[in-house]
C-alpha cells in the first residue's frame, strides 16, 4: 500500500500532450510484431501489434528519442519531435542474424545488452512460438535451442522428456532446466512424483505426467534460455541445468484488436518403427484434433492488455487416447506516471490425458503384447504377419477390449500469476520488484476392474473383489518474490550496469494417495470398498539469497561481469552456512576496434566478439534430505517404528564450475554467422543417494562425495544464401559435442540411474565411465553355436550422445509467405530394445544371433546372457516440423477481418535412425521424484504422434 | 530526483518496520519436516513397543528377501518369468548381485533395529521391558539364523568384522537362551526352544540339538510359529505373490506340484501366514541324529510320528485355475495335467498322482506341511543311505517353500562386495565373497531341469538331488550330524 501511494504521487505528474502513433515493418514491407518500442531514459514502452502498429500517449512535448529493438533485427533508435496532439513515425528494421543489441534479462537482475555478456543465451520469439505446432513447452524447445537436447520419452499425451544441456550435471537431480514464466519459479517437475500412478512396472516409468507439458503456450511474447554456468550463477543453488524463463504478452496500447484461430488436424502414427505392420491397425489410428483460440488486446494511455483463451481436443493417435485442455491467460501493463510501471499476469489451465500401461508392467501391456511377442502367453501367435482371418479378428477384438477396460487418467489443473513492479528512481537507478505463484493441482486414477482383469486373464471368470482404484493428488505451491535495483553509469569510457538483489523461493508440495481394493465394476469412488488405504508425501523448501553483479564497459568494446550470489536453503545441513556462487567473465567486441575496422571492412565482417568467464552454479539437495528421521508403517493396525533416514548435518549443494570462451561472428554483409563456445565443467559435492554399508541395514543417505565432468562445445551457424527482394532464405544449424565422465563417487559402490535389476541391464553410475553408461552381460560363441565365455556387468554403451543439434531453414516469399523446417539430430548414444530382445525370447524371427547360436541352446537359457546383442545406436536425424505460413492480401481477407493468415504444418514428417526402434522414447525414467534419468531403454514405449494441422487465424 | 529518493528510503522505511513486526507470523523460509525426528521419537510414550513392532516388520522383511531368493537357488523352485533374480536357479551366486546384498542388507537392518531396540529404546521407555527385550531377542536371534544358514559371513554389528555362519548361529544361541528365561508365555518360550534345535542342527551339535528337539515335543507335540503378514499395510508374504498368481513367477518342481501353493492367493489383502519354526523339524532332526547313529529302527519310527503330524496338518481348497504351468509366458512349460506321470530321476519309475489338473476345479494342497512319503515307503527303508534318502525328502517337502533348502544343499550366498567396499574390516579378497557351492551339485539350470513328453504324458526330472545328497552325505557342507 506504501509502495502504490508513492508512485501514485508520481503518477500524478506523468501526463503529456503528445501522442505517438507508429508503424514497424522489417524491408520486405511487412508488419513487424512484437517490437518493443522504447523512450529512452524512461519506463514508457510500447509493442508492436499484428499489424506492426504502437501507439504511445502522454508524452512530452519535444525532443524524444525512440529505441526500437525487436529479436532478429538490428535495434534502431530515432530521434523525433514531438508536438501537442497526435504524431507519427514510421520504422523499418533491418535483419541481423547475430542480434547482440538485444536486450537480455534472465541470469542479469535487470535488462542488459547481450553484446555486453560473456555467456550465450537464446531467445525465441512469439512468431517461432506461434508458428509452431506444437501444445507443450519442451516439445517447443525441441529443434529450437541449438545447445540443448530434448527427448519426449512416450508419446503418450503429457508425459515426461528427457531435457540435457551440457552433459549430465548431477546424479541425484533431474537435468530438467529451472522455469520462470514472468519472474515465477514454475513446477517443473518432468519425473514421477513420490506418489503416483506407475503403471510401467518396477522399472522407472516412461509414461509419468510432466508439469513442463501443461506450462500453456498461449499469448507468450518470448522465452529466454540460458546455460548453466556463469550465465546462471545469480540463481544461485537453484540452476546449475540452466533456466528457462517464459515472458507473456502484456499487450500494447492502441484500439481494442481481436484475433481468433482455428486449427485442425489429424494425428498418426510413426509407423516405421513398428516390428510388425499390423500393430498400426490394433494400438493407434488417424485421430483428430483441433483447437480454437481467441484473444483480444488493447488498452489506452498508460495502460495496456491481453487477454487469450484456447480450448483443445485430441482423439489422439492412439486408441482410447482422447485428451484435451483449456487455458486462459491475461496479462497487463500500466503506467504509473513517468517513472513507474506496473506488469502482471494470470493463467488457468487445465488438461486431462488418459495412461496406458507400458513398459515392464507385466500382465496385459499393449505394445508388449504386440510388438514384444507377449501375446503369446494369451494363446496367440505372436507372429502377427502369419495369422489368418480369424486369428486376427480374434486378436483385435482381445486387444480392443483391453484397451477400452483400461481406465487410468491424468487431471491437471494449474493458476498461475505475477505481478512485477518497476521504478525508474532517476536515469540511472531502477528499482523492480516482482512476486507470484504457481499452483499446480493433478490428480491421477487408475481404476482396475475385475471385467478387466478377468478379461486380460489375471483372474478366473466370476471374480468379484480384486477390482482396484488407486488415486494420486498432488498440490504444488511455489511462491517467489524477487526485488533489486540496477544502477547505470558511465565514467569517461567506462560504462557500468550494476544489480543488487535479493530473490526468495518456496515450494509446498504435498501429495496424497488413496487407495482401494474390493471395488464393484462401475464405482468410480473408494467409498465404501473392501478395503481403502491412504498415504501422504510432502516436500517443502524455502531457498533466499542476495546477488550482486556490476557489468563494466571500457571504449564499449570491452566488457568485464562480476557477479556473486549468496544463498541458503532450508535442504542444506545444520552445519553448512551460506553458499556463496561467484562469477566473473570478459566479452571483448573486436570489430569495434579502430585498427580493425581499417583493416577489415564491415561488408567482410560485420562483428566479431570474443567472450570467457568462469562461473558457479548450484543444485540443492532434496527437501528433508539433511534430516535424520525414524519410519513409521502400520503393523496389524498398530504402529511400528523403524530407522528413517540416517540424516546428513553437512549436506550441501551440488556444485558446477564451468569455465567457457568462444567467440561470435557475423560476416559477409551480415549473411552468415558463426558462434562457438567450447566449455569445461566439473561438478564437485555431486549428491549421491548413496546405498549405505550393507552391514548397516540403513537406507541409502544423500551425501556430497561425488565429482562429474562435462566438457563439450557448441558451435551453431546461420546463413543467409539468398536475401533479394521478394525472396529471404535462412539456414542454421548447431554442432554440439560432449564428454561426459563421472570422476569420483566418493567409495560409493556402483549404482543404477535407470533399467531393470543387475543381471539384465541397467543404467549406472560407476567412478570413471560416463554417468548413467549401459551395464549388462556379454556372450561370445563359437562357430557351432556353443558358449565359450559370458562376462557379466559390462560396458555395453551410453544413453547420452557425443555429438548431436539442430537444423533449420526458412524460406521467406514476398512480405506475406513463409515456409520453414527444423530438424534435429544426434550420434554416439546408445540403447537397449526390450521389446527386440523379447521378440527373441518369445521365438519370433531373430537377427540378433546366429541361427547356429539358436538352434545349440534354448533361447530362454541364453537370453539373459545376450545382452550385448541388443543394444543398439541410437544415431538419428529426425525432421520435427514443415510449415508453410501464409498472410492473406487484403483483398482475400473476410469481410469484417483486418488481418488474415493460413498456416500448415506437419510435425515429425520424417526421420532417419540407426536404431530398429524410436531412439527417443524411453521406458526410464527417475528413481524417485526429481531424480536423475539418463535414459537408455527402448521397452514397450509410445513414440510421439505425426501430425498434419492446418490453422486459420483471423484478425479484427 | 531527491524527490524520489526520499520517497524510496521512506517506503523501505516503512517496510522494514512493518516486516519486523509481522515476520513472527509470516516467514516463508519457515520449513518443517513433517517426519519425526529420532530425539522426538525416543522421548514418545510407548517407543518401545512401536519399536518391538518395526522390529517385527523388519524380520517379516528378512523372510521375504531371504524366501524370494534361497527358494529359486535351490531345485524347489525355477523362476519361470522375469521379474525376480535370474541367476541364483543357475546357480550364480555374485558378490555384486544386487539380490545378495538387499538379502544381507534386509538381515542386517533386522539385526541393528533389534540391537537399536535392546541399546537404546527399551532403556528410554521401560514400560513391559522384560517382554520387549525377549522379543526384540528372538527376532535378532533369527536374524542371526538366517545369517548363518544362508551366508558365509556377515558382520554381527554394523561395520564390524566378518562373522562366519557358525558365528551367527552360536550368536542366536546365546539370544534364545536369554529370550526363553525371559519369556512368561510358555508358546513364546517354545518357539525360542524350536529356533534353539534349529540354530544347534546347522551346527552340527547333534547332542543340544536333540535336547531341544525332545523337550519341544514334550511341551507342544503340534508346536507351529508362523510369520503374520499385513495385507493392507505391508509387509504382504512375498513369496505368495510369487507362487499364486496368474503369471506364477516361481515354478514348483515337478515331483512335488501337488505341494504347490502352500500360500493360497484366497481374498483380495489376505495374506498366508508362513511356517517358521514347526514340530516337524523336531522330529526331522531326532531322525536324522538316530541315523547318525545307525539307529535305523528309531530313524523309520521317527519318520513315522512325523508323517501323523503331517497328516494331521490342514489342507486346503485353492482355487488355482489361472495357473497354466509357464502357458502364460513362462520359459519353461510344465505339466498342468493329472495324467503326467514323474519319475525323480532317469531310469527309476515314473509315479502317477504327483500332478494336479487345476484348470475345472479348486484342488486340494498343504498349506504347512505336506509330503509325497508314505508309510509304506518308511516302513521299507533297508539301509542307512536308504533313510537319509527318505529324510532328506520328507525335509525338502515338509519344508518347502520355507527358505530351508538351499542350506540343506550346502549352499552359502557370498558376502556382498559393497560391504568390503564399504567396510575398512572386510578385505576385498576376503574368502567369504565367494560363494559356497558345492562341486557335487549341477550347474546349469540342472537342479530345476526335467524333460517332459507331451504324447507319452512323462516327466523325467534330469537330477535327483536328494540321492546326490546321500552319496555326498560325508561332505562337511551338508547333513550336519556326522556322528
Amino acid at each position: 500500500m506504501i509502495l502504490s501511494a508513492t508512485f501514485g504521487a508520481t503518477a500524478l505528474q506523468a501526463q503529456g500532450p503528445a501522442t505517438l502513433n507508429g508503424q514497424v515493418r522489417d524491408e520486405s514491407g511487412a508488419p513487424v510484431a512484437s517490437a518493443q518500442v522504447r523512450i529512452a531514459g524512461s519506463t514508457r514502452v510500447a509493442q508492436s501489434d499484428d499489424r506492426g502498429q504502437f501507439v504511445l500517449t502522454g508524452l512530452p512535448v519535444g525532443s524524444t528519442t525512440l529505441d526500437i529493438r525487436r529479436i532478429g533485427f538490428a535495434p534502431r533508435q530515432i530521434q523525433q519531435t514531438l508536438s501537442a496532439g497526435p504524431n507519427s513515425v514510421a520504422v523499418t528494421l533491418s535483419r541481423s542474424a547475430l542480434s547482440l543489441e538485444n536486450v537480455i534479462v534472465t541470469g542479469q537482475g535487470g535488462e542488459i545488452e547481450q553484446r555486453r555478456l560473456s555467456t550465450t543465451i537464446d531467445v525465441i520469439t512469439r512468431e517461432q512460438i506461434e508458428g509452431a505446432p506444437v501444445t507443450r513447452l519442451d516439445q517447443l524447445l525441441q529443434a529450437k535451442l541449438p545447445s540443448a537436447q530434448i527427448r519426449m520419452m512416450s508419446g503418450q499425451a503429457g508425459t515426461g522428456s528427457l531435457i540435457r544441456t551440457r552433459g549430465i550435471n548431477s546424479v541425484s537431480t533431474n537435468s530438467t532446466p529451472v522455469i520462470y514464466v514472468d519472474g515465477v519459479r514454475v513446477d517443473n517437475l518432468n519425473t514421477p512424483a513420490t506418489l503416483s500412478m506407475n503403471l510401467g512396472g518396477n522399472s522407472h516409468q516412461g509414461n509419468a505426467t510432466s508439469a513442463i507439458a501443461d506450462l500453456p503456450l498461449d499469448n507468450i511474447e518470448r522465452i529466454e534460455y540460458v546455460p548453466g554456468g556463469a550465465a546462471t550463477t545469480l540463481y544461485g543453488s537453484d540452476a546449475a541445468n540452466g533456466v528457462i524463463q517464459i515472458f507473456t504478452r502484456k499487450g500494447s496500447a492502441g484500439p481494442t484488436r481481436f484475433s481468433m484461430s482455428a486449427q485442425v488436424g489429424t494425428e498418426t502414427p510413426q509407423t516405421q518403427w513398428h516390428h510388425f505392420e499390423r500393430t498400426k491397425d490394433l494400438l493407434y489410428r488417424n485421430g483428430t484434433t483441433q483447437q480454437y483460440s481467441g484473444s483480444m488486446e488493447g488498452g489506452s494511455g498508460g495502460f495496456s492488455f491481453s487477454v487469450s483463451g484456447s480450448a483443445r481436443g485430441s482423439e489422439s493417435h492412439r486408441v482410447e487416447g482422447e485428451n484435451s485442455a483449456l487455458a486462459f491467460r491475461t496479462g497487463v501493463g500500466a503506467e504509473m506516471g513517468t517513472r513507474g510501471r506496473y506488469t502482471g499476469s494470470l493463467s488457468y489451465n487445465q488438461d486431462f490425458y488418459p495412461r496406458f500401461r507400458n513398459g515392464n508392467s507385466g500382465g496385459y501391456n499393449s505394445l508388449w503384447f504386440v510388438e514384444g511377442g507377449r501375446s503369446n502367453a494369451f494363446g496367440f501367435n505372436p507372429d502377427l504377419g502369419l495369422l489368418g482371418d480369424s486369428a486376427w479378428n480374434a486378436l483385435q477384438a482381445f486387444v480392443a477390449r483391453a484397451e477400452a477396460l483400461q481406465d487410468n487418467s491424468v487431471r491437471v489443473r494449474r493458476f498461475t500469476t505475477s505481478h512485477g513492479v518497476s521504478f525508474q528512481a532517476s536515469d540511472a537507478l531502477l528499482f523492480k520488484a516482482n512476486v507470484g505463484l504457481d499452483q499446480r493441482l493433478s490428480t491421477e486414477r487408475s481404476i482396475t476392474t475385475n471385467e478387466y482383469l478377468i478379461h486380460v486373464r489375471s483372474f478366473p471368470a466370476g471374480t468379484s473383489d480384486r477390482g482396484t482404484i488407486q488415486n494420486f493428488q498432488r498440490t504444488y505451491a511455489g511462491l517467489t518474490a524477487e526485488l533489486n535495483a540496477q544502477h547505470t553509469a558511465s565514467l569517461g569510457p567506462m560504462s557500468f550496469i550494476s544489480v543488487l538483489g535479493g530473490q526468495l523461493f518456496r515450494n509446498d508440495d504435498e501429495q496424497v494417495a488413496y487407495t482401494a481394493t474390493n471395488v464393484r465394476d462401475g464405482a468410480e469412488t473408494i467409498t465404501g470398498a473392501g478395503v481403502t488405504a491412504g498415504a501422504d508425501a510432502t516436500l517443502r523448501v524455502a531457498n533466499y539469497g542476495l546477488y550482486g553483479q556490476t557489468n563494466i564497459g571500457f571504449f564499449d568494446r570491452y566488457f568485464v561481469e562480476v557477479g556473486v550470489r549468496a544463498d541458503q536453503n532450508t535442504a542444506f545441513g545444520t552445519t553448512v552456512g551460506a553458499q556463496y556462487y561467484p562469477k566473473l567473465g570478459l566479452a571483448y567486441d573486436l570489430s569495434s576496434e579502430s585498427w580493425f575496422r581499417k583493416s577489415i571492412p564491415t561488408a567482410w565482417v560485420s562483428q566479431l566478439r570474443l567472450r570467457g568467464n568462469y562461473g558457479v552454479a548450484g543444485n540443492f539437495p532434496r527437501p528433508f534430505a539433511n534430516d535424520e528421521t525414524i519410519a513409521f508403517n502400520s503393523l496389524g493396525g498398530a504402529l511400528a517404528a523403524t530407522f528413517g533416514q540416517p540424516g546428513n548435518n553437512e549436506l550441501r549443494p551440488e556444485r558446477t564450475r564451468t569455465f567457457e570462451g568462444g567467440f561470435d561472428l557475423s560476416f559477409a554483409g551480415e549473411r552468415a554467422t558463426i558462434s562457438a563456445t567450447i566449455y569445461n565443467s566439473l561438478t564437485s559435492d555431486a549428491l549421491l543417494n548413496a546405498p549405505s554399508p550393507p552391514s548397516t541395514g540403513a537406507p541409502a543417505q544423500l551425501r556430497n562425495v561425488g565429482e562429474i565432468s562435462n566438457e563439450g562445445s557448441e558451435v551453431r551457424a546461420s546463413v543467409v544464401p539468398i536475401a533479394m527482394s521478394g525472396a529471404r532464405l535462412t539456414l542454421s544449424a548447431s554442432y554440439n559435442t560432449l564428454r561426459n565422465r563421472m570422476v569420483n563417487t566418493g567409495g560409493t559402490p556402483v549404482f543404477n540411474l535407470g533399467g531393470l535389476s543387475e543381471r539384465t541391464i541397467q543404467a549406472v553410475v560407476e567412478a570413471g565411465q560416463p554417468v548413467g553408461y549401459l551395464r549388462g552381460a556379454r556372450t561370445t560363441f563359437d562357430e557351432q553355436g556353443k558358449r565359450v565365455q559370458t562376462e557379466f556387468l559390462q560396458y555395453l554403451g551410453k544413453p547420452h550422445p557425443d555429438k548431436f543439434g539442430t537444423m533449420s531453414a526458412q524460406l521467406q516469399l514476398g512480405s506475406r509467405l513463409t515456409l520453414g523446417a527444423n530438424a534435429d539430430y544426434q550420434f554416439g548414444a546408445s540403447s537397449h530394445s526390450f521389446d527386440r530382445h523379447f521378440r527373441f525370447l518369445y521365438g519370433l524371427p531373430q537377427d540378433a544371433l546366429p541361427e547356429v547360436v539358436v538352434t545349440a541352446n534354448q533361447r530362454s537359457a541364453i537370453w539373459l546372457d545376450v545382452f550385448d546383442r541388443f543394444v543398439e545406436k541410437t544415431d538419428y536425424v529426425k525432421m520435427r516440423t514443415l510449415s508453410a505460413d501464409y498472410r492473406l492480401p487484403e483483398s482475400l481477407v473476410p469481410r469484417g477481418a483486418s488481418s488474415a493468415r493460413i498456416a500448415f504444418a506437419i510435425t515429425n514428417p520424417w526421420a532417419w535412425s540407426a536404431s530398429s526402434f524410436d531412439p527417443e522414447v524411453d521406458l526410464s525414467g527417475a528413481i524417485g521424484q526429481g531424480s536423475a534419468a539418463v535414459g537408455g531403454f527402448n521397452y514397450s514405449t509410445d513414440s510421439s504422434a505425426r501430425s498434419f494441422l492446418l490453422t486459420l487465424s483471423l484478425g479484427f | 530526483m531527491y524527490s524520489a529518493l526520499r520517497h524510496l528510503v521512506y517506503t523501505a522505511a516503512c517496510a522494514t518496520l512493518l516486516l519486523s513486526l509481522g515476520c513472527d507470523q509470516f516467514d516463508p523460509t519457515g520449513v518443517q519436516n513433517p517426519n519425526v525426528t529420532t530425539d522426538a521419537f525416543l522421548r514418545s510414550p510407548d517407543a518401545a513397543r512401536t519399536w518391538v513392532r518395526g522390529t517385527e516388520r523388519a524380520y517379516l522383511q528378512a523372510i521375504n528377501a531371504v524366501m524370494d531368493n534361497v527358494e529359486i537357488a535351490s531345485d524347489n523352485y525355477f523362476n519361470n518369468y522375469t521379474t525376480q533374480n535370474k541367476v541364483f536357479d543357475i546357480p550364480r551366486f555374485d558378490n555384486q548381485d544386487l539380490d545378495v546384498r538387499s538379502t544381507f542388507t534386509a538381515i542386517a537392518r533386522l539385526r541393528e533395529s533389534a540391537t537399536y531396540g535392546l541399546d537404546k529404546v527399551i532403556v528410554s521407555d521401560t514400560v513391559n521391558r522384560v517382554r520387549n527385550e525377549a522379543d526384540l531377542l528372538f527376532y535378532r536371534a533369527m536374524g542371526s539364523i538366517f545369517a548363518g544358514e544362508n551366508f558365509t559371513a556377515m558382520p554381527a554389528v554394523a561395520l564390524g568384522p566378518l562373522v562366519d555362519g557358525p558365528g551367527h548361529l552360536r550368536l542366536a544361541i546365546a539370544d534364545l537362551r536369554r529370550a526363553r528365561s525371559l519369556y512368561a508365555d510358555a508358546a513364546l518360550r517354545n518357539a525360542c526352544t524350536a529356533a534353539l534345535a534349529r540354530a544347534h542342527y546347522r551346527l552340527g551339535e547333534r547332542s543340544s540339538a536333540v535336547t531341544e528337539a525332545t523337550a519341544l515335543l514334550a511341551a507342544a507335540p503340534a508346536f507351529l510359529r508362523t510369520a503374520v503378514f499385513d495385507g493392507v499395510s505391508g509387509p504382504g508374504n512375498s513369496f505368495q505373490a510369487l507362487i499364486s498368481t496368474a503369471n506364477n513367477n516361481y515354478q514348483v518342481l515337478p515331483r512335488m506340484e501337488l505341494l504347490d501353493p502352500k500360500y493360497p492367493n484366497r481374498a483380495a489383502q489376505a495374506q498366508s501366514p508362513l511356517s517358521v519354526l514347526k514340530a516337524e523339524e523336531s522330529h526331522l532332526i531326532l531322525a536324522e541324529s538316530a541315523l547318525a547313529t545307525s539307529n535305523l529302527s528309531e530313524a523309520k519310527s521317527r519318520l513315522l510320528q512325523l508323517l501323523t503330524l503331517v497328516q494331521q496338518r490342514p489342507t486346503e481348497l485353492v482355487d488355482t485355475r489361472n495357473q497354466r504351468r509357464g502357458r502364460n509366458g513362462g520359459l519353461v512349460l510344465y505339466p498342468d495335467s493329472s495324467d503326467y506321470r514323474v519319475a525323480f530321476r532317469p531310469g527309476s519309475e515314473f509315479r502317477a498322482g504327483l500332478i494336479l489338473y487345476r484348470l475345472n476345479a479348486p484342488v486340494r494342497v498343504p498349506t504347512i506341511s505336506g509330503t509325497t512319503v508314505t508309510a509304506d515307503r518308511i516302513n521299507a527303508i533297508a539301509t542307512d543311505n536308504d533313510g537319509y534318502y527318505v529324510l532328506y525328502l520328507m525335509r525338502q517337502e515338509i519344508f518347502l517353500a520355507e527358505g530351508r533348502r538351499m542350506s540343506d544343499l550346502g549352499m552359502r550366498f557370498p558376502a556382498p562386495l559393497a560391504e568390503a567396499q564399504s567396510n575398512s574390516n572386510v578385505g576385498g579378497s576376503d574368502n567369504a565373497l565367494t560363494a559356497v557351492i558345492p562341486s557335487f551339485l549341477p550347474g546349469e539350470t540342472g537342479m530345476d531341469a526335467f524333460v517332459m513328453n507331451t504324447s507319452a504324458r512323462t516327466v523325467e526330472i534330469r537330477h535327483d538331488l536328494n540321492a546326490i545328497l546321500v552319496a555326498n552325505r560325508t561332505s562337511p557342507l551338508i547333513m550336519p550330524f556326522k556322528n
